[in-house]
């Protein structure tokens, strides 16, 4: 090392202390400089390049909602099989209405355990709209007339056992109710092992001139089949483990065993027909809590459940032979076509059809039994990589996330093959990619990842019904009779009561009410055109008017012709698109 | 000690006299049900504690209702009695079934008592457990105590049955306040029902085809409490039992619950039984009849994905058991199980994989004589309302079998159902009679009809006996269930230290191991076989451990191969040879190996 004078090093010091000490002044006195997105100096500062575990992520919770009281509100939905707590945030100005009477949006994370980025963009959306409340005028109009649900680990037992057990960037999708997946009468005795200790589950290979694999001739770890008429140089043999419950197979029971995501009740079957299902719909703990709560909420409106991967915004149905109502589909179009202009690399698409069949999903539940317009988004995209999309499906071709690696992560993404004992057989290898990546984005992608999903539930969520009172008029017709009209419109793309909540009666009606100190009605009628071509009259009940919804962009008309001088009151609530009055006194002549 | 156990029997004694003392008198001490003498919760309880005092039976709780009522378990058995065999048994899903409560109780108590007496049920209980939920809705089966009384199988979820965004706010009403909600019928344009030609007390649909013209509307007894033009559309609750399980699940209909298992009551049965690996069999006393009446199976059943059909593998082995419980219960005319969807009884088969039998016990006889082939004298005496004239009587020249006097079978189950009732003394019709009803203004509104409970829930006597038949259609049920043997262990020395070890396993039942539908269910836990071996030997090929095949009933067998090596310094050892699984049971098998003996 070179010796420089001391001198040189104090200058060196003094002003590095004094460019220290301006900083603090300029933080003190003047506003920083604020780029457009999040804020620089927020209430609470959260680094968003990493991934939280379960008790960071509960501290993060805690000091949101002790900065931003106000408008933030904590609460548990009771516990995980391992006891975790199941945290829900619910977040809107309480000044502007209680948070059950305004529409509302919800947001889960974390279904699958390893698929741990859903945590942070759910996190971060919680962050931004309590950050931004009273900075941006959108979020601030938001916070005041919309409730938002995030529920950010909803399998918070497989979250930690990713992160701090032994795991690949596959595991575990299961939670860890113990399951005897094998049907030996023992549960979970046979999961993957950790031979080489380094936390990461990878593969194992062994030299053999008899088997199909040789490494890939420009990135050497990664290991290719031979062509036909090559001899290979390597047997692969799975995933790290070995036998450990003596039945001749090799990690068949590992924790859990099942898929939380195959657990809700919507055209539910049973493990035979589909894989990963439980015992019965909502077997699994925390799914049941949410459940109750969604189904305790009527109000919500918009859903949405963060999956990962990869650059997908998913709807259902689950099932193909599932009819979907066209006018619901059309507002779903008219969201996910937004959407993949919010989110680059992400297409819209619809399970069955472009992905896989799928019975007891999660957000085909919300639409089809809770008549709640609902995405699953499948974060991280391949096409992150090089901006560009290479032909591999759902995680890129290996050579472009060697080549990632190599660039990129400099050699960070893979566990180089070394050599262990395995119990059955032998002196093996073992090596291949690292849990932390394939699924989730490196730290340098994730801030992006974060926002760019989040504003597309804030469409989404802005998109949600919202009824206006539009015009109140009362008329005064020969022999002392009114007309009282009333127009309520739905200015969002979204309907009060989506046509499959029509169709299968989930929630109420939305209501229109008039209400005087001598109300005297002779008959009530209700209309979608402002002239009154085709009404209907509602014969019994005329004082409160069932309306079955109000479409988006569209209105409802009502009219009353009553006996008696007012003053009148007329309001509508509808469950999902919030509520609105106005006071009327009769006109004094005709 | 001593005094406790004779408190005890004091105070059964006690509330057995008052049953008997309610039959004749009614006393306020035992609350009086829709029929007399049956168990209410409070009595139930009793029943059970005193069946616990016996050693082979222990009481326990699966659960609590949403009225905090217990979802008891009472299981028979000895010693470790989760690692044996199971059935079990259930009762009492809904008040209007609530006979099959009784009959499990008296089940149980009569299997507890053999068990002390028979030598050969002590014997059945070292290889069999029977797990008996008497009572699995408690807080349905407990609208049978409560008046007025209300025909209904739900518990009290609250709901919005009428999705007007209000809950449980418009009920059936007691209009005449005899106590029972029963019927109600409106003269009115539109109606659609006429009087039954040979018993104006029961009503039929209108035939326009035969140029009958519909008179009456009809309804439940009650008025719109809420003023949205519907009677009784909302009543308190609620979600039932037998409609709320998975397979066939009717989604957004009435009682059938939010979602599936989404009750305490069902959640807490569904718990239990898939954490008891061991259960081989479920008999449900359901009106789900498949002991008289055989689900159909066809050759497609075991095509697609989804099975919805009996399979036809199972399907001779429930006919063999619909047989056994025909003869043993002696009836004939059993009605036809209803189109139920969301059943405990579909689902024990279709998704919990076991073999479900589903037995109606008892119903109304049909071989009673009615109305219509007898015209007597109470009938004409019920149709006081004589100026009512009824739709002309159509009969044939000879009277053929009971209840098709008329050519056609409207209303023949409520003719049966009169004669039954007139045969037995039972006063459980109550005459139509007039009332003003505020919703109807100016039109003719009778309120009468069948009470609820009556048709389906017997006087307790004609329970005698039944009981005695079930158990004895259990005791040989437990004769036909699989047993593991392995009868047959050969070692064959191939020299060098080597030996081949072949064990053949037998199911000495005359059932399968498991039925079909749990194996595809994958519900079941396959029979497995493990070899033991004695120090200073070692298995050359694979694992100590393996799962087998389905072994038929009747002496359906497998035989595994175990290659071994000895050490040569082996002189003599022990294989142990074990095959099991829980719903089937366990054998073992000793064998000597000495090889210097050879």
């Amino acid at each position: 090392m070179k010796k420089y004078p001391a001198a040189i090093l104090m200058t060196i010091f003094l002003s590095s202390l004094s460019l220290i000490l301006l900083g603090q002044m300029s933080a003190a006195s003047e506003p920083v400089y604020q780029p457009v997105g999040a804020p620089a100096d927020p209430k609470v500062s959260i680094a968003w390049n990493r991934y939280y575990d379960y008790a960071e992520t509960t501290r993060l919770l805690h000091k949101l909602v002790e900065q931003h009281s106000q408008l933030a509100h904590l609460r548990s939905l009771g516990r995980s099989y391992h006891g975790r707590e199941i945290w829900l945030m619910t977040i809107t100005n309480p000044d502007t209405g209680d948070h059950a009477s305004k529409p509302a949006f919800w947001i889960d994370g974390g279904i699958h355990g390893n698929e741990i980025q859903a945590t942070e963009v759910t996190m971060y959306t919680a962050w931004y709209l309590l950050e931004m409340y009273g900075r941006n005028e959108f979020i601030t109009r938001l916070v005041d007339e919309r409730t938002f649900y995030l529920l950010p680990m909803l399998s918070p037992d497989s979250r930690d056992a990713h992160m701090h057990g032994p795991a690949t960037t596959h595991s575990p999708r299961t939670g860890l109710r113990p399951f005897d997946a094998d049907r030996d009468g023992l549960f979970d005795e046979d999961g993957p092992n950790d031979l080489d200790g380094d936390g990461h589950i990878t593969q194992m290979r062994v030299r053999d001139p008899n088997g199909r694999h040789i490494p890939h001739p420009k990135y050497p770890h990664v290991m290719i089949p031979a062509e036909p008429g090559q001899p290979g140089k390597y047997r692969l043999l799975g995933t790290e483990g070995y036998d450990v419950d003596g039945d001749g197979r090799i990690n068949e029971d590992a924790p859990g065993g099942y898929d939380p995501n195959r657990d809700w009740p919507w055209q539910w079957q049973p493990q035979y027909v589909q894989s990963g299902a439980g015992p019965y719909p909502l077997w699994v703990g925390p799914n049941r809590m949410a459940a109750e709560f969604i189904i305790a909420h009527p109000n919500i409106a918009g859903a949405q459940s963060y999956h990962n991967t990869a650059g997908m915004i998913l709807r259902g149905p689950g099932l193909k032979s599932e009819r979907w109502d066209r006018a619901d589909i059309a507002v779903f179009d008219a969201l996910g076509k937004q959407g993949e202009d919010i989110l680059p690399g992400y297409r819209y698409l619809t399970m069955a059809d472009d992905l896989y069949e799928g019975h007891g999903v999660e957000v085909d539940w919300l639409y089809s039994m809770r008549g709640i317009f609902s995405f699953t988004n499948e974060l991280f995209t391949p096409e992150n990589f090089f901006r560009q999309t290479d032909g591999g499906r759902f995680f890129a071709t290996e050579e472009t996330r060697a080549k990632f690696d190599r660039l990129l992560l400099f050699g960070d993404g893979f566990v180089p093959w070394r050599e262990v004992d395995h119990p059955q057989y032998g002196r093996i290898e073992v090596g291949g990619m690292k849990k932390n990546w394939g699924r989730q984005p490196p730290s340098f992608l994730l801030e992006e990842e974060c926002h760019r999903n989040m504003a597309f539930t804030l469409y989404h969520a802005e998109q949600m019904p919202q009824i206006q009172f539009q015009r109140l008029k009362a008329k005064r017709l020969d022999g002392a009779i009114y007309e009282i009209t009333a127009v309520f419109s739905n200015p969002k793309l979204i309907p009060t009561r989506a046509a499959v909540d029509v169709a299968r009666n989930i929630t109420s009606p939305d209501i229109i009410r008039i209400e005087g100190p001598e109300l005297s009605i002779i008959t009530g009628l209700w209309s979608r055109d402002p002239f009154f071509r085709e009404a209907s009259e509602q014969v019994h009940e005329p004082e409160r008017l069932r309306i079955p919804t109000v479409p988006g962009m569209g209105a409802v008309y009502a009219r009353w012709l009553v006996t008696d001088p007012g003053p009148w009151r007329v309001s509508m609530t509808s469950v999902k698109g919030g509520s609105v009055f106005q006071e009327l006194h009769a006109p004094d002549s005709p | 000690m001593m005094n406790s156990h004779f408190g005890r029997c004091i105070s059964a004694l006690v509330v057995f006299s008052c049953l008997s003392v309610a039959t004749m008198f009614a006393t306020a001490s035992q609350r009086d049900g829709a029929v007399e003498g049956y168990a209410d919760f409070d009595t139930l309880r009793i029943q059970l504690e005193e069946l616990n005092r016996s050693p082979f039976a222990n009481l326990s709780v699966l659960g609590r209702t949403r009225e905090g009522r217990e979802i008891f378990l009472v299981t028979i058995g000895k010693g470790r009695v989760d690692d044996r065999p199971g059935i079990l048994v259930i009762g009492g899903l809904d008040a209007t079934q609530l006979y099959g409560s009784e009959l499990a109780v008296r089940v149980a108590r009569r299997l507890v008592q053999q068990a002390a007496d028979d030598s050969e049920v002590a014997g059945l209980l070292d290889r069999i457990t029977f797990y008996i939920i008497p009572r699995a809705s408690p807080d349905a089966c407990e609208f049978f105590f409560i008046r007025p009384f209300e025909q209904r199988t739900t518990n009290t979820r609250p709901t919005d049955d009428d999705h007007d965004g209000r809950v449980d706010e418009d009920p059936p009403n007691d209009l005449d306040g005899d106590g029972w909600i029963t019927a109600m019928r409106v003269e009115q344009p539109g109606g659609r029902y006429i009087a039954h030609p040979d018993d104006p007390r029961v009503m039929i649909l209108a035939d326009p085809a035969k140029g009958e013209r519909g008179r009456w509307t009809l309804h439940e007894e009650g008025s719109d409490l809420d003023g949205d033009g519907r009677i009784n559309e909302d009543p308190v609750g609620g979600v039932a039992f037998d409609r709320n399980w998975t397979f066939n699940y009717p989604y957004f209909e009435k009682g059938a619950g939010p979602f599936q298992i989404s009750e305490p009551e069902t959640q807490a049965v569904a718990d239990f039984a898939f954490g008891r690996r061991n259960i081989a069999l479920m008999f449900t006393f359901t009106t789900q009849d498949n002991l008289f009446h055989l689900p159909k199976s066809e050759p497609s059943a075991r095509q697609g994905r989804i099975k919805t059909k009996l399979l036809e593998a199972d399907s001779g082995h429930l006919e063999r058991i619909g047989k056994l419980y025909r003869e043993l219960h002696g009836g004939s005319d059993s009605p036809s199980p209803p189109a139920g969807q969301g059943s405990i009884s579909d689902w024990a088969y279709f998704h919990y994989g076991r073999w479900s039998l589903a037995g109606r016990a008892w119903w109304i006889p049909k071989s009673i004589p009615t109305t219509s082939e007898d015209q007597d004298q109470e009938a004409s005496a019920e149709s006081s309302e004589a100026d009512e004239p009824v739709a002309k009587p159509v009969k044939p020249a000879k009277p053929a079998a009971a209840g098709a006097s008329s050519n056609d079978s409207r209303g023949r189950d409520d003719l049966q159902a009169l004669a039954w009732f007139a045969s037995q003394g039972i006063d459980g019709f109550v005459p139509w009679r007039a009332i003003e009803h505020p919703d109807f203004p100016g039109r003719r509104v009778q309120i009468g009809g069948f009470q609820p409970y009556r048709r389906s829930n017997p006087p307790l006597a004609e329970l005698d006996g039944l009981d005695g038949k079930h158990v004895d259609f259990f005791r040989q049920l437990a004769g036909m269930l699989p047993r593991l043997r392995i009868p047959d262990v050969r070692t064959e020395s191939l020299g060098g230290g080597v030996w081949r070890i072949k064990a053949t396993v037998v199911n000495e039942g005359t059932l399968p191991t498991f039925p079909q539908m749990g194996e595809i269910s994958r519900q079941t836990q396959p029979v497995q076989i493990a070899i033991e071996l004695p120090d200073g030997a070692a298995l050359i090929t694979s694992h100590a451990r393996r799962q087998l095949p389905t072994l038929a009933g009747s002496g359906g067998h497998v035989t595994e191969t175990f290659l071994i090596r000895l050490e040569p310094d082996f002189v003599e050892g022990r294989l142990r040879l074990r095959a099991w699984a829980p719903s089937v049971g366990s054998t073992r098998r000793v064998v000597s190996l000495s090889p210097s003996s050879r």
